[in-house]
């Protein structure tokens, strides 16, 4: 036998005396910002909620008293179950319903549209940035007694009178949570429609698939991630909103977050509050975790990424899907528009009271905006909070996304989980646990406490956002770039970025549009630093001015032209969007 | 070359991008080059319209100390807000039924009426000192105080005379009510003819129980502030209820509509909110900062801005400044009448909190 | 091919076990590279082949051992720092970059000026036959024109070592042979050592200095393409490398020693020191094959098919129940057919027998 003296085994044989190189200190220290954020923002918090749902309450004070005593109150209590059973049930059937809407949209916006397909898309998102609390006050002109929708069908001699059925039941509050929800699974899902590679479909049709079976088999299981993730975040802010539905629904529309929010309050029964909040928690963890195991991804898709638009002549049904579909576009927007239209409206009307009908028209409102200190520097404190915010949960979110991805941090799957808990937790809950949080911490309240608090649930969904992205990615780009002579920072900046940025804009938009509309944390942890939010909060409950009407018609105007003019200048430009994000 | 990193190129996300940034920019200016804090702060836990943000900025200059006001809209938030840390108050407003609660809990201590001499502008019909003293001492003093009548739009309502209109089926679905079980407890136990309505008994508590279960049909909707209640009434939506705030009915009125208020043969209650200070802000800048609230100009202002009573007896609230139609709207000129206050019940400490709030949450998910 | 003292690249002792494995992905692997030489590992999948190219690559860091290039120990040193450059199997070309962007990509790394840049990205690609396409994006390009982009990357900053990890596993046959000759010239021309990995003996054989066959993590046999293919060090590499029958037989002593027994004939041609069952392997070409009535072989069989290959036929012959492969030049096609009675005859000169 030849060639032994090549292959140098005799040193092996020999017993090796390479030691056993133990992993790069350095390897375990990166880990480490993702562990202590962990620890500081979610575990410790968490922790205290936990303990604090042990304690007993004795003459207004959390006696030191381990047992599951405010577990049995709950067990038995009636009113709990059916309060749960309602939320859980109102959240569920809206973020459905606009599960039904949303995701064939985003299917014919993400692979149908070729024109005008950004305007469309920024044209479902710029709603989000309009104060929730203001589109909610709207539904109930529009569905109110003396309401647009009950003058309409009155004048309109389909009914004879006013009917009470649309405003303060059930159905309203789902009504405007699907109204609330569609714009989030719209957009999670219309990533996942762009990023279906064109000849995956073709493949399909090729191996004898109905238009039917192709969905079934193949766009379907590549898509139902996305759909499960917009979902889950559509029931997630919506069971923990109880103000809408109790704004909405009547005294019908009484949900859980109501009554934890009077057991840390009036009632001051921290340890029961906090075990109801933590059974809302579970439970919401057990629902989400059901509507991702039945919407499992398989696979990643590598290389030929790009979306290519669908290819072949218009055929006959193609021309009927595409006047569907758009007809589907304009009801959305015209649904989406229908609330901001109408509160554009009452900013013009001569009266304080919003009302029909119409007093006469005015610009006073508009006037008074200048005039108008507290509103000036609450809108400016949103600001800041948000820049800080966004700025913050940006870097930070893609930074440990990267970690969890590329890392090895050990427990990644966990460490994921328990970093996106805060999303699940409901406001108040999350306002109290931020706020026992950043008192240890010795946070003072106001800029920075409010911060941090709004960074904990808008860091998360960033960090995910990217980290999705991140995995869809072909794992050897990046090797490919160290490989090239690249060190980590410039293969980031060269190759990571350009490919994420898409995702990272997208998480960035969306914080943008979670800080700007939180009332409920912002409410425990500004102290006297009122938001914008908190503002319009006060005025609804303590004379409501018009001008607030004002502010939100002009911030909806601007965003509008910003969306147009870009889209001008973009389809001037005429850069196909296929080749800028692959 | 075509390098897509290399060439800057103005795109729609650019424009968003830069747009947002100079707009963050431009914002935040006026707040980075605002001066420095003054030294000693006094943080209020107030309620809205109670303290405007030019009264105290005008006080704050006049005195070299700074004033912040954290404005609450609900008992809830009166509560969460100093409990949980999230607030460090020198001074709560509370309202006399849970002054004991907040005693309890260490947030207020004994309160120095030596400290506040213009307590004698305190119009003598509020009997304040009996319902703002635990244990023989004084806990607070009085800002402001209120009744929760019955109030009714008067084109359709007619008797007005007793709660129990809230219950006739005529009105099924039209009656309104507001989300504070310790200020409605109180008329429910009024209505079911308790002794004592701060102290039920259980066969009392089972009355309230039954009460409320035949209550929840006439409701549709429960308002989440004045302002929402306004606008509940205004579109129609109840046509009686209990108020909140003698306010709502104002404003009604001022749009036209025929909303009035009547005081039941019950009893009425009654609220009367009261400054009490932390062992924080137990210190002589804040009881002068509570003296100046209780001159009359200052309450004369915060009458005709809110239309709330505050706590001048009519002749002073006059002298003051406070105008005919200011006055006619408020209580001022009610409460120079002996037997008004005989149909007032004040709120006082209550038996058992957690059980009302119990049935008030049950009666509101509808598991009564 | 020349060796000199100092091996441009060399593995010493290389272990590695993945977290969750449960055999080591790599056991005791040491071996060098020449400067020049164009090296393949040739290995079925799953053999630790892609393994052993991510460690030189940087990408893994062995548990034990390690790796040196020019004398200098670099097992820690990041991949961006070392002098060694990889053809991914999936391209990895930057989807947002040009082709042009994605050749100069190495070349805006080492911080090289924009003109020298693009003058030395569009002679990479001219090397490769791909000036023509710099503008494209690689969504716009064939598999082979993005094989050859993705070389065209790696050859332009002139590394040391190339790494190939199965660049042609994608292309059709003939680009495959078109671009085995690129390779070879590039290599010839560039004077860069090239560590090849492949699961196709062909292409490791007709390429390289030398090849290093990996089973189960471990070296089965390293040496030229000829000492392989001729001197199989086990049966593994007999029948990977090449193509052999392997023949059961049974040593019988004899008067001199143990002889050869292959069905019920014995072969005093084929001796061994030990008896016992053996294997046989032989090479198809080791095998004659002849009509029946041209006389005297070792053995006789009937024909069960011939596989026409063009310069070659391979005919399948069963006797004395073994089926024999045996590969003949193609001139002698009409004379065997299926079902016809032969002859067979082994060249045993190049046999190998491996015991137990």
């Amino acid at each position: 036998m030849r060639g032994s003296s090549m292959v140098d085994q005799s040193a092996a044989a020999t017993g090796m005396t390479a030691p056993v190189i133990p992993r790069p200190r350095i390897a375990r220290l990166v880990n480490l910002p993702v562990w202590i954020w962990l620890v500081v923002i979610v575990l410790l918090p968490n922790a205290l909620l936990i303990g604090c749902s042990l304690m007993r309450i004795s003459n207004g004070f959390i006696a030191f008293d381990p047992s599951l005593v405010n577990y049995q109150r709950l067990w038995g209590s009636s009113g709990f179950w059916t309060l749960l059973g309602r939320t859980l049930k109102l959240s569920l059937v809206a973020s459905g319903i606009a599960a039904l809407v949303a995701y064939p949209l985003a299917f014919f916006v993400g692979r149908i549209v070729r024109r005008n397909k950004a305007l469309i898309v920024t044209l479902v998102l710029v709603p989000l940035w309009i104060s929730l609390l203001m589109r909610v006050f709207a539904w109930r002109l529009i569905l109110g007694q003396s309401g647009l929708l009950n003058s309409f069908l009155v004048s309109s001699g389909v009914l004879d009178r006013p009917s009470e059925a649309f405003l303060y039941t059930s159905a309203s509050v789902i009504l405007v949570f699907t109204y609330i929800a569609i714009p989030y699974i719209f957009i999670a899902t219309l990533n996942a429609f762009e990023k279906l590679p064109q000849s995956l479909l073709e493949a399909s049709e090729d191996s004898g698939a109905s238009s039917l079976q192709t969905f079934l088999h193949v766009v379907w299981p590549l898509t139902r991630r996305s759909l499960a993730i917009g979902v889950s975040l559509a029931f997630l802010i919506t069971v923990g909103d109880f103000v809408t539905p109790s704004m909405i629904g009547g005294i019908d529309g009484t949900t859980i977050g109501v009554l934890i929010s009077s057991q840390f309050g009036m009632a001051n029964n921290w340890p029961y509050g906090a075990a109801v909040a933590i059974v809302l928690m579970l439970c919401c963890g057990a629902i989400v975790g059901l509507v991702m195991a039945a919407c499992p991804q398989r696979g990643v898709l590598l290389g030929d990424e790009g979306a290519r638009p669908a290819s072949g002549a218009p055929s006959a049904r193609g021309r009927w899907l595409k006047i569907g579909g758009m007809t589907g576009v304009f009801a959305v927007i015209l649904f989406l528009y229908a609330p901001i239209a109408l509160m554009a409206f009452f900013s013009f009307n001569d009266s304080k009271m919003q009302l029909f009908p119409l007093a006469g028209l005015s610009l006073r409102w508009y006037f008074d905006l200048v005039h108008n200190d507290g509103l000036i520097v609450a809108a400016q404190r949103s600001l800041i909070v948000a820049f800080f915010v966004i700025t913050f949960s940006t870097i930070v979110g893609t930074a440990f996304a990267l970690l969890l991805h590329y890392g090895r941090v050990s427990g990644a799957r966990f460490c994921e989980f328990a970093i996106a808990l805060p999303i699940a937790m409901p406001g108040v809950v999350l306002g109290i646990v931020m706020v026992l949080g950043t008192e240890m911490l010795r946070i003072p309240s106001g800029l920075v406490r409010t911060v941090v608090g709004q960074s904990s649930f808008v860091l998360p969904v960033t960090m995910m956002l990217v980290l999705a992205r991140l995995r869809r990615l072909d794992p050897s780009l990046l090797e490919a770039s160290l490989d090239l002579g690249a060190d980590k920072l410039r293969s980031f900046l060269f190759v990571l970025l350009p490919l994420i940025r898409g995702a990272v804009a997208s998480g960035a938009l969306l914080g943008l549009t979670l800080s700007a509309d939180d009332v409920m944390v912002t409410l425990f942890l500004a102290g006297p630093s009122q938001t914008l939010p908190i503002w319009v909060f006060n005025q609804m409950r303590f004379g409501f001015t018009p001008t607030v009407n004002a502010v939100f018609t002009l911030l909806a105007v601007a965003c509008l032209l910003i969306v147009v003019a870009a889209s001008r200048i973009g389809g001037r430009l005429g850069r196909p969007v296929a080749q800028n994000d692959a | 070359m075509s390098d897509s990193i290399a060439k800057p190129r103005l795109d729609r996300r650019s424009v968003l991008k830069a747009g947002a940034a100079g707009a963050a920019v431009a914002l935040a200016m006026p707040s980075i080059i605002r001066p420095a804090m003054a030294d000693d702060t006094i943080v209020l836990l107030t309620w809205e319209t109670y303290h405007d943000d030019p009264w105290i900025e005008e006080w704050s200059r006049a005195n070299n100390t700074k004033v912040q006001a954290i404005r609450i809209g609900s008992e809830d938030e009166l509560f969460q807000q100093p409990f949980s840390g999230a607030v460090h108050p020198d001074v709560m407003y509370i309202e006399t039924g849970s002054l004991a609660r907040f005693k309890a809990g260490g947030l207020i201590v004994d309160f120095d009426v030596s400290q506040v001499p213009n307590a004698k502008n305190i119009t003598p019909k509020l009997d304040w000192k009996k319902y703002a003293s635990i244990d023989g001492k004084v806990q607070a003093v009085p800002y402001n105080w209120g009744t929760q009548p019955l109030m009714y739009d008067a084109d359709v309502v007619k008797t007005t005379d007793s709660w129990s209109v809230l219950w006739d089926p005529a009105y099924e679905g039209k009656v309104n009510m507001f989300d504070d079980c310790s200020l409605t407890f109180p008329m429910i136990a009024l209505h079911v003819g308790a002794k004592d309505p701060f102290n039920l008994t259980d066969d009392e508590f089972k009355k309230c129980e039954d009460a409320l279960r035949s209550l929840r049909k006439q409701i549709r909707v429960i308002a989440r502030g004045f302002d929402d209640a306004s606008t509940i009434y205004a579109a129609g939506d109840a046509v009686l209820g209990y108020c909140q705030n003698v306010a709502v009915v104002t404003s009604l009125q001022q749009k036209g509509k025929n909303f009035k208020y009547s005081l039941p043969k019950e009893g009425t209650p009654t609220w009367i909110d009261c400054a009490g200070v932390s062992a924080k802000g137990n210190r002589p800048i804040v009881y002068k900062f509570l003296n100046d609230n209780l001159t009359p100009e200052w309450q004369s202002r915060f009458i005709t801005s809110s239309s709330n009573n505050g706590v001048l007896n009519v002749a002073d609230a006059r002298k003051a400044g406070v105008k005919e139609e200011t006055i006619k709207i408020t209580n001022l000129l009610d409460a120079e009448d002996p037997s008004f206050w005989e149909k007032l019940v004040v709120f006082q400490k209550n038996e058992d909190l957690d059980r009302r709030l119990q049935i008030w949450n049950d009666f509101k998910s509808g598991t009564l | 091919m020349s060796l000199t003292d100092q091996p441009l690249l060399a593995l010493d002792g290389i272990d590695k076990t993945y977290e969750g494995g449960k055999k080591p992905a790599l056991d005791r692997v040491s071996f060098q590279v020449a400067k020049g030489e164009f090296f393949s590992i040739l290995g079925p999948s799953g053999s630790g082949k892609t393994t052993l190219l991510r460690m030189i690559a940087g990408f893994e860091t062995p548990d034990r051992g390690r790796v040196v290039m020019d004398g200098e120990p670099i097992t820690h040193v990041p991949p961006f720092k070392r002098d060694v450059r990889t053809v991914f199997q999936s391209y990895a070309l930057f989807p947002h970059l040009t082709v042009q962007g994605n050749v100069e990509y190495p070349l805006r790394m080492a911080r090289a000026r924009h003109p020298e840049r693009a003058a030395k990205a569009m002679e990479a690609l001219a090397l490769v036959d791909m000036a023509d396409y710099a503008e494209r994006l690689p969504h716009q390009l064939s598999g082979g024109q993005r094989q050859r982009v993705a070389l065209a990357r790696a050859i332009v900053c002139r590394p040391r070592v190339l790494l190939l990890d199965e660049p042609l596993g994608a292309l059709d046959l003939r680009l495959r042979q078109q671009m085995q000759h690129t390779l070879v010239s590039l290599q010839k021309e560039l004077g860069i050592a090239f560590v090849y990995v492949t699961h196709d003996q062909g292409e490791a054989l007709s390429m390289s200095n030398r090849v290093a066959v990996m089973r189960e993590g471990r070296i089965a046999q390293l040496g030229t393409p000829e000492e392989l293919y001729f001197e199989p060090a086990s049966e593994f590499v007999a029948q990977f490398v090449g193509r052999s029958n392997l023949i059961p037989l049974t040593f019988q002593s004899g008067d001199d020693g143990p002889v050869a027994v292959i069905g019920g004939s014995r072969f005093p041609r084929l001796t061994s020191r030990k008896s016992g069952p053996a294997r046989l392997a032989l090479r198809f070409e080791a095998i004659r094959v002849a009509p029946a009535s041209d006389g005297e072989g070792d053995l006789a069989g009937v024909v069960e098919d011939v596989l026409f290959l063009g310069t070659n036929l391979e005919v399948n012959v069963r006797c004395e129940g073994l089926n024999l492969i045996a590969s003949v030049p193609a001139a002698r096609t009409n004379e065997l057919s299926r079902g016809q009675p032969v002859n067979v005859t082994m060249d045993l000169s190049n046999a190998r027998v491996f015991h137990g």
